[in-house]
């Protein structure tokens, strides 16, 4: 294939992953890394090192609106990077003593766990108790933005949520993926944050999580300019697209769908992991 | 029931705080893609029709310093990773202006935080290892 064929098809195929991610809110990390190795032979880790640039682009590129609109909790963040950004650094140095059919099947695995959790339904009510300590001494308690105007929430069992986080970092270096699923589970479910808090404060955290990895993986000559170059710009593209249409859409059944297709995708990873493919 | 909810810190200055932090990264992603951009039409312009190879680059490509020198050869795939570098710098400035806003604020403990998360990014962005 030539140089220019290869760029247009990984752009539309980066594109499509971007638009979906971003309509399901599961991200379009999560299929970068399969589209590039099953779909264009790219090696594993040459993968990962790509699919970690274009999430920081895409988690940047939302994020602007989050946090002007009000939704983000900044300071949550800052204290939760802690954990991610430090698991992220361990987990790039793990990864570089994992064999890649480990790698490969450990990816298939958290696939099918993000897409078990984003059609999951979510039967938590909102919490009403009191901070827990650490929260009080960090003043994380909040308010966000609802149509009946700012709603103010605490936050508890931080210490548990940061040792989460430093999970999630440590498999976002090794996967090459944003963690996005595991980092609102511990947010929402632990910390007990309001789902629009932390799905917008996880987003706002994936780019330094990825980017507290993705240097180490430059450096390492895995960000290849000509794969870099039509995965960044597509899955941007596709993801601000898919933003603006998340008004209005049908997402409920389009992240059924999103899911299935996923699973799929994991089982076809796992597969070839066990098979040597990859 | 619950203990009230309490906000100290000033909410006007949070607010402006969100504001520039909002336009720190939506600069970093502009900046990046255009570079991205430009890189990219020059590279297939000139080698759109060679065969593609992978893992086929420059060591120089690797590093910061690297990249910057093929970027002063014009060497459009030394553009492209200067994207890519300014990309990995935007979470960067995002700490590192939250780190001197919470000093404005005189809230200390944020600004340790917010430093030991910026030693961790620090680390990666000059790591010279391998």
């Amino acid at each position: 294939m030539t140089l220019l064929a290869m760029a247009a098809t990984i752009f539309v195929g980066s594109l499509v992953a971007g638009f979906l991610g971003a309509l399901t809110g599961l991200g379009g990390g999560v299929v970068i890394v399969p589209l590039l190795t099953l779909g264009f032979g790219v090696d594993l880790r040459d993968a990962i090192g790509i699919s970690l640039i274009s999430i920081i682009a895409t988690s940047s590129g939302a994020a602007v609106a989050f946090v002007r609109e009000g939704y983000t909790n900044v300071r949550i963040g800052m204290v939760l990077e802690v954990g991610t950004t430090f698991g992220a650094i361990a987990g790039a140095f793990i990864a570089a003593y994992v064999a890649k059919s480990f790698l490969g099947g450990l990816f298939g695995a958290i696939l099918l766990l993000s897409a078990y959790l984003s059609v999951r339904g979510r039967a938590q009510g909102e919490y009403t108790g009191p901070s827990d300590k650490v929260s009080s001494l960090l003043r994380l308690s909040g308010s966000y933005p609802t149509p009946d105007g700012e709603r103010k929430y605490n936050v508890t069992n931080v210490v548990p949520g940061a040792i989460l986080m430093f999970g999630a970092g440590m498999l976002s270096a090794l996967l090459g993926i944003g963690s996005g699923s595991i980092k609102v589970l511990a947010m929402d479910q632990v910390m007990r944050i309001p789902f629009k808090v932390s799905t917008t404060t996880s987003n706002f955290m994936i780019g330094v999580t990825a980017a507290a990895s993705a240097g180490i993986y430059l450096n390492r000559g895995y960000v290849e300019p000509a794969l870099a170059m039509p995965v960044t710009l597509g899955v941007l593209a596709g993801s601000l697209v898919g933003g603006k249409v998340l008004v209005g859409a049908d997402v409920a059944s389009l992240r059924k769908l999103f899911s299935a297709v996923i699973c799929v995708i994991a089982l076809e990873m796992i597969y070839k992991s066990l098979t040597g493919g990859l | 029931m619950s203990e009230p909810i309490s906000s100290d810190a000033p909410v006007q200055d949070e607010r402006m705080i969100d504001l520039a932090i909002s336009n720190i990264l939506r600069f970093g992603v502009i900046v990046s893609s255009l570079l991205v951009v430009v890189g990219g039409a020059v590279m297939l312009a000139k080698e759109g029709n060679h065969p593609y190879v992978e893992g086929k680059f420059d060591m120089e490509l690797r590093s910061i310093s690297g990249i910057l020198d093929l970027v002063q050869k014009g060497n459009p795939e030394g553009v492209i990773q200067l994207g890519v570098v300014v990309l990995l710098a935007t979470p960067f400035m995002r700490v590192a202006f939250a780190a001197y806003a919470f000093l404005q604020e005189r809230d200390y403990k944020y600004v340790v935080i917010a430093l030991t998360v910026l030693s961790g990014l620090t680390y990666s962005l000059f790591y010279h290892g391998l």
